[in-house]
């Protein structure tokens, strides 16, 4: 085999793999503090011990929701205007010839306390967990949010005197920018994962990755140094087959195996998975063994519940797993609703809240509310106007983020063109191009940095990884929904 | 390497060859038979001198490795007696395997057929079918033209599916319908049938897909008006020939197409729905065979106005266009620049590496834009030339940094690789697995969205992302992925014939020829690494595999062949194929 050059990187690869390889925490410290050292140069803040917990947890949604059904403007005038921007109100009896406006009466009303003057809102009949979480001033919407590099509206975007993000409305791009905290075509790093990279060191002691994902490998969580651990809502899988005398050879050879110098990046790269899987499988099965019981009921055959249940015992074995900082991503979808909206979004959103409101629910149970803040991405939200049985790809939507943590009952953005948070909904009209592809208020990179900043991130860094962030900065960048 | 003795249970085979051909898999077992005579007649007269044939088992089998679900004692022998060059032709020209016809006989009666026997269908072909190369390239353009039963309608819709898959797999190589008529095997054919499938038309919503409706105001779906130029054909920016960007004066990548592309194309793409109506729905209990026949056009839905698409090509419109309208924008898209490179580098990427060269990429889609004979789009050809381009070659030199020859193997095919070496079956002659996604993170037309498994420009985090180096498929492996499908292999493994836990519906693999050589650990793991790494185990591996098969006790030659299996299963080397 040939040798590999002592470039930091090979150096931090080969303790990783060295270390996980023995399957030991100790030996994992030590690849830890390599990374710290190597770190320095990256992080331009320092991050002294903190003695509390925080977790962020995102849901994305994958496929771009329909999230103009989600938050819904119900006064007389702006309900109208919604109403006719989506063809008409949902026929249930022809779902394949049919208007995507929510019935007024099925909505769930919400009291938005930041609202204008005579302005009424409701959320999706599909969502009353998620209503009741908005109403009890645990759960907050961004409104009218979208990848942007600098603010833009629909004369700037249709002049071109601004920059736009390349490749709008292409999901795998949007989604890629969302994830990533700025708007730029290539890449492979989340803001999780940059943020991980950096805020780390807090996690003093512990053996797994401060990332954790309950949906496989995700650009959100990557970094350059940490990435994620995935596991599944079942939890970490066993190794199997390798137990007996017979199994403690099998397991020494394979270890073996692992353990060797490959000339190739592929197998590097599929032996650090494996070793990975087998030495975190050892710290998180046996912290997961002391988890205490938790009695709030999640609901069945819900994939998104059974993640986030998952991630509800995690968070409970914090101690035993030495996290005071923790990043879960779990993702969920098709979203993607060109056709037949009208019978799969309420099933999609039903999912969504009723898992969310339970895992609230288990945080308040296990007393950590105020350490633990949910959000949604999406990577768009879609056409105002039907295509007969669904919507097609479009720009700005609307997020729901919830905890303890929130400054809760509000709507949360920049103004639109049409002066407020809200945008105006008709066709073709200030805020929104002609099927009602809505053009951002505020940038993504504003929401998430806002999250950033409560989960710990220094301004400093902030700016590192959200590097358009400052370009919203009159007044601040800062939508200011976490207290 | 030298030559191997192939260990055959040879009357077991047999017998369940001749089970099987009382099963619904007719055509393909006693195809297969018929190759299994011919594999006898070459040894019997011995490997004849070919120019271009592998030199070595070890060489044949990594190139089956790539052309196949897998190399089996036959195909190895029949490589090496007649060459790349014919083995290839052969290939091409052999017919399809259908799924279609097996699912449909599986469900005869029925009229509410299951995925689970399309599930079936496809792992019998992987396994048993002649035609692997036409499977294969089936395989991998189902992975660029996604279809799924996970998505929209198609849960329901298995016989629809399965004739999708005989699409890809005709129109990969050219077929004969049943009025002897040839159809080419081209990117155009392929994409124009592809276009006209139900299957299609329910995953990417076009099917029914009416024009502007200013009374309700309903606009044109946009999704396959998209996808169908950003996944299935040129993608997001300009590329060169070799796939590289071409960049405006900025320096930026130049976009293929703008939005208002998307909204003019949603405009042809209006009109189509199924032969028994525009209205028809049958599928389920009114199940008919328009559920999967080509859709055709209704003129009254199609938008008459005149389109401008892609490069400003204009599609004109006019009174009953609706069929030539589509079949316009079809062709400007198949003719676009970027079309060759776009699909040469997927095809490179599925076959043989993630991360090929730009010289390679550019001459495999030299042959995408003339066959040699003047051809545009020959997929065969196309194929054909990923697969003996030089730098795939046995014993290339690696290419320059970070360019690096070889690719993860698909986890699925991991486990076909196992199941044809050892000529995996089941007593009922059935191939019954229905939920591989569970432990392989795959599906056949099966992924969770349009984006396949994995993205062609997935980036590993860490050394390789760093180093902008690609692999697709180590997005689908991570910590839980590659437990579970280490897991199932060794499920498999212990699935070996005469196992007393075996049921008639367990498919069992035949280890008869390696427990023979239990006794003798270095032979057994030399085995081995014939029959799954083709030859190329390192000698780090080797060691550490016979001190493991020494170390398990001789007493039980077969837990010594399922450990050291199970061990290289879930190794490094076996994960990634070069």
């Amino acid at each position: 085999m040939t040798s590999f050059s002592s470039s930091r990187r090979d150096f931090l690869r080969k303790a990783a793999c060295s270390s996980l390889a023995a399957a030991s925490g100790s030996a994992l410290l030590t690849q830890l503090s390599l990374m710290n050292s190597a770190l320095a140069a990256t992080s331009c803040a320092s991050y002294p011990p903190v003695s509390d917990y925080r977790a962020l947890v995102c849901l994305f949604l994958l496929g771009g929701n329909d999230s103009w059904n989600l938050l819904v403007p119900t006064d007389t005038a702006r309900y109208n205007t919604y109403v006719t921007s989506r063809s008409g109100i949902i026929n249930p009896a022809m779902p394949n010839n049919s208007g995507m406006a929510v019935d007024s009466s099925q909505l769930l009303p919400v009291n938005v306390l930041n609202a204008g003057s005579g302005h009424t809102y409701g959320v999706h009949p599909s969502c009353p967990e998620l209503a009741s979480l908005f109403n009890s001033g645990a759960g907050a919407f961004g409104v009218n949010i979208g990848t942007l590099l600098q603010p833009t509206t629909k004369t700037t975007y249709g002049n071109g005197s601004v920059p736009l993000p390349p490749q709008l409305f292409s999901h795998a791009d949007q989604q890629g920018q969302w994830q990533y905290g700025q708007p730029t075509a290539n890449g492979s790093t989340g803001w999780g994962g940059l943020m991980s990279d950096r805020l780390y060191v807090l996690n003093a002691g512990a053996t797994i990755p401060m990332s954790i994902s309950l949906s496989g490998q995700n650009r959100f969580q990557a970094g350059i140094n940490v990435q994620p651990y995935s596991i599944s809502g079942a939890g970490p899988i066993a190794l199997g087959g390798y137990t007996g005398s017979a199994g403690t050879a099998k397991l020494n050879a394979l270890e073996e195996l692992l353990a060797l110098s490959y000339p190739d990046p592929l197998s590097r790269t599929y032996a650090s998975k494996v070793n990975n899987a087998i030495g975190y499988y050892n710290t998180m099965s046996s912290a997961l063994a002391g988890a205490p019981t938790l009695n709030t009921v999640f609901p069945a055959n819900n994939p998104v519940a059974d993640a986030l249940k998952m991630i509800a015992k995690v968070i409970s074995v914090r101690g035993a797993l030495q996290a005071k900082r923790q990043v879960f991503f779990v993702s969920y979808g098709s979203f993607d609703t060109h056709d037949t909206q009208v019978v799969g979004q309420p099933k999609l959103l039903s999912t969504i809240s009723s898992a969310l409101g339970a895992f609230y629910n288990a945080t308040v149970e296990l007393g950590v509310q105020n350490s633990v803040t949910s959000f949604t991405l999406s990577e768009f939200a879609r056409t105002l106007n039907s295509n007969g049985d669904g919507t097609d790809h479009a720009w700005a939507g609307n997020q729901f983020v919830m905890g303890g943590s929130v400054k809760g009952q509000n709507i949360y953005g920049r103004p639109a063109v049409s002066g407020g948070l809200f945008p105006d909904q008709t066709l073709n009209g200030p805020d929104c191009l002609a099927r009602g592809q809505m053009i951002p208020g505020a940038s993504c990179d504003q929401y998430s940095a806002t999250l950033a900043r409560w989960l710990g991130l220094n301004d400093c860094d902030i700016a590192t990884i959200f590097p358009y962030v400052n370009n919203f900065n009159s007044p601040t960048w800062d939508l200011g929904f976490m207290s | 390497m030298g030559l191997f003795v192939f260990h055959r249970a040879r009357g077991l085979r047999a017998a369940r060859r001749a089970h099987c051909c009382r099963a619904v898999a007719l055509v393909v077992v006693c195809l297969g038979a018929a190759q299994a005579h011919a594999y006898d007649l070459i040894f019997s007269s011995g490997f004849e001198q070919v120019a271009d044939a592998p030199t070595s088992d070890a060489e044949a089998a990594r190139f089956l490795t790539m052309a196949t679900f897998g190399p089996t004692p036959a195909s190895i022998a029949q490589l090496r007696s007649v060459g790349y060059g014919q083995w290839i032709d052969q290939q091409l020209s052999m017919p399809t395997t259908p799924e279609r016809p097996y699912v449909q006989a599986l469900d005869a009666g029925v009229k509410n057929p299951g995925q689970a026997d399309r599930m079936e269908a496809w792992f019998a072909n992987a396994v048993t079918a002649p035609d692997q190369l036409r499977q294969r390239a089936a395989w991998a353009l189902s992975q660029i033209m996604v279809a799924s039963d996970q998505l929209g309608n198609l849960p329901e819709d298995p016989i629809t599916l399965a004739e999708y898959n005989d699409i890809l797999a005709r129109d990969a190589f050219g077929w004969y319908d049943t009025g002897n008529q040839y159809h080419a095997g081209t990117y155009y054919n392929l994409l124009y049938d592809v276009s006209h499938s139900p299957a299609m038309g329910k995953m990417l919503t076009f099917i029914r897909n009416s024009k502007p409706n200013p009374v309700t105001g309903y606009s044109p779906d946009e999704n396959y008006a998209r996808e169908v130029m950003q996944l299935f054909s040129i993608g997001l920016i300009e590329r060169n020939l070799d796939f590289s960007p071409q960049l405006d004066g900025g320096g930026q990548p130049i976009p293929t197409y703008t939005q208002a592309t998307i909204t003019a194309n949603a405009r042809v793409l209006t009109g189509l729905s199924y032969q028994s109506g525009w209205n028809s729905n049958p599928t389920g209990l009114n199940w008919s065979a328009a559920d999967y026949l080509p859709l055709v056009c209704y003129e009254a839905y199609h938008d008459e106005g005149q389109k401008i698409v892609l490069d400003n090509q204009v599609v004109p419109g006019g009174a009953n266009r609706c069929a030539p309208d589509i079949a316009d924008l079809l062709q400007i898209i198949a003719s676009h620049k970027n079309v060759a490179p776009f699909i040469a580098r997927q095809l490179i990427e599925r076959f043989t590496s993630s991360n090929p060269t730009p010289a390679y990429i550019q001459r495999v889609a030299e042959v995408f834009l003339n066959n040699g004979q003047g051809v545009y789009g020959d997929l065969g050809a196309v194929v054909k030339a990923v697969l003996t381009d030089p730098e795939a070659a046995y014993n290339a030199p690696p290419p320059p940094s970070p360019y690096v020859f070889g690719k993860a193997r698909e986890p699925l095919l991991k486990l076909t690789a196992l199941w044809r070496y050892y000529a995996a079956a089941a007593q009922n002659g059935l191939y019954s697995f229905n939920y591989p996604q569970g432990n392989y993170a795959q599906r056949p037309l099966g992924a969770p969205s349009v984006f396949n498994f994995y993205l062609p420009d997935y980036l590993p985090p860490g050394e390789m992302a760093q180093a902008g180096q690609y692999g697709p498929e180590f997005q689908v492996l991570n910590e839980s992925s590659v437990v579970s499908t280490a897991n199932d292999l060794t499920n498999r493994v212990n699935a070996y014939v005469g196992n007393p836990a075996n049921t008639s519906a367990t498919i069992a693999v035949d280890l008869s020829g390696l427990v023979a050589l239990a006794s003798n650990p270095t032979a057994l793991v030399a085995q081995l690494n014939h029959d799954l790494l083709y030859g190329s185990m390192s000698s780090q591996m080797n060691t550490i595999l016979v001190n493991l098969v020494t170390a398990l006790p001789a007493s039980n030659p077969t837990a010594r062949v399922t450990g050291a299996l199970q061990v290289l299963l879930a190794s490094p080397e076996y994960a990634i194929q070069k």
